[in-house]
């Protein structure tokens, strides 16, 4: 019994560390992955679920020929370090390829991509 | 009075020690913790703990079922090798007979990732893993509880592949895991000599070799929300991955008193940030993993989530 006692607490202790720290997974977005638009957006902001560091990571937007189509201006969006953005150049009607790799302020690091369309 | 028994076959073999659980990424698809096999890649993690429960194969009295609490703990030496420590304790309980219980046999992996490819979303590794006997219930309690009275060693490959090349979109967030063992006995197991009386063959306390293995197929809802199509759903459904899990195990020598095995288990997982809870139905796949269905649960630590700085990061940066 004592054992299963002192189990639980270390388990308790465990949770109860705050997991400042961690992975940096994709919440949402705008444009959000899979989406149709009508009008261009002029920006890709991805929010991820930790804080990310911006100089570490990497946000890339393509067109359905692979030609980049954002601004290289990389920066942090919102107050909390978990929004990335990049600027885009005026897009035509098409589909749009994101690509992310970012690191967290643990140096963790994820990546993913996603499309979107442009529509007339 | 009770007595100990014996069942017809018992299933410990496909829920004991051996098994070591794991989480990883290749690329943007990650591989979460299987219950019943183990997963491709090296972390610094624990499973604290994996219980389970199973109805066993039915020798003509009542049924007997198997209860396990297992605990894993898996270390990083390097960036890509880390080794993994397995035990657990276990009841079998049959209506009327006295409860046969006691510690498995005590397993240490040593698994070595050397390729990943994150465009394809690959991950290959290989390991071996050393069942060290009598470390757990031994003499007739041990033979029970099926733990082995001899040592064994097992070479083993593991793969995860993700499914993110796939031009089909909804079919993306597939992965498909694995892997694949020959265990071999340290002592064979041999034949000594009729029994006097009954005149059925006599056997040392060696084992025979055995192939072992098993796959997953799982289907991560955060892969299709953040790499196919964002439903808006609630953060709760984005970190389940319903999964499949198949493990098998089969005689490789003879003479040989195992059987082949299969055991299903079909569930949930739930990745959060620093820790995952998993849980399946284990269904019997042939007559000697029984006819009941059981059931598995795990609850599981990230520790390089927990403790980046410590406990978390491997004990050597190579």
């Amino acid at each position: 019994m004592h054992m299963v006692r002192v189990f639980l607490v270390a388990l308790a202790a465990l949770l109860a560390a705050p997991p400042a720290f961690a992975h940096a997974f994709y919440e949402h977005a705008s444009p959000a992955a899979g989406s149709e638009v009508k009008a261009p957006p002029q920006a890709v902001t991805i929010t991820f679920s930790e804080a990310v560091e911006p100089h570490f990571s990497k946000l890339e937007v393509h067109d359905a020929n692979g030609a980049s189509v954002d601004q290289g201006d990389v920066h942090s969006a919102g107050n909390d370090g978990k929004g990335l953005a990049v600027g885009l150049n005026k897009l035509a009607p098409g589909k749009y390829t994101v690509i992310w790799h970012v690191t967290s302020v643990d140096t963790h690091k994820t990546e993913g991509r996603f499309d979107f369309t442009v529509v007339p | 009075m009770s007595r100990l028994f014996a069942p017809a076959a018992l299933v410990a073999s496909l829920l004991g020690p051996a098994a070591a659980f794991a989480h990883g990424f290749a690329g943007a698809h990650m591989f979460v913790s299987t219950l019943i096999i183990d997963d491709p890649n090296v972390a610094d993690e624990a499973s604290l703990p994996t219980f389970s429960w199973l109805p066993q194969p039915n020798d003509g009295g009542p049924v007997s079922n198997l209860s396990t609490l297992n605990f894993e703990f898996d270390k990083r030496i390097t960036e890509t090798l880390g080794f993994g420590i397995n035990d657990g304790y276990q009841w079998l309980t049959r209506p009327g007979d006295k409860t046969a219980n006691g510690w498995q046999t005590l397993a240490v992996t040593l698994k070595y990732k050397p390729y990943v490819s994150a465009g394809h979303e690959f991950m290959l590794s290989v390991g071996v893993r050393q069942n060290f006997a009598r470390t757990g219930a031994n003499g007739s309690n041990g033979a029970t509880l099926n733990n082995d009275d001899s040592d064994s060693t097992t070479p083993l490959i593991y793969w995860g592949k993700g499914f993110g090349d796939v031009p089909v979109g909804w079919l993306r967030p597939f992965a498909f895991t694995g892997e694949f063992g020959y265990q071999i006995a340290n002592t064979a197991l041999k034949v000594t000599g009729p029994d006097p009386v009954t005149g059925l063959p006599l056997y040392n306390n060696g084992t025979s070799n055995l192939w072992t293995g098993g796959v997953s197929l799982q289907y991560s809802i955060r892969y299709l929300q953040s790499q196919v199509k964002d439903f808006g759903l609630p953060q709760f459904i984005n970190r389940l991955t319903p999964l499949v899990e198949v493990a098998w195990s089969s005689p490789a020598s003879k003479p040989s008193l195992a059987s082949t095995q299969y055991l299903i288990g079909a569930g949930i997982n739930y990745t959060a940030q620093s820790y995952a809870v998993g849980i399946e139905a284990l269904i019997p796949g042939n007559k000697q993993t029984g006819s009941h269905v059981g059931v598995i649960a795990q609850f599981h630590l990230y520790f390089d989530d927990l403790f980046p700085n410590s406990l978390g990061k491997p004990l050597i940066r190579w």
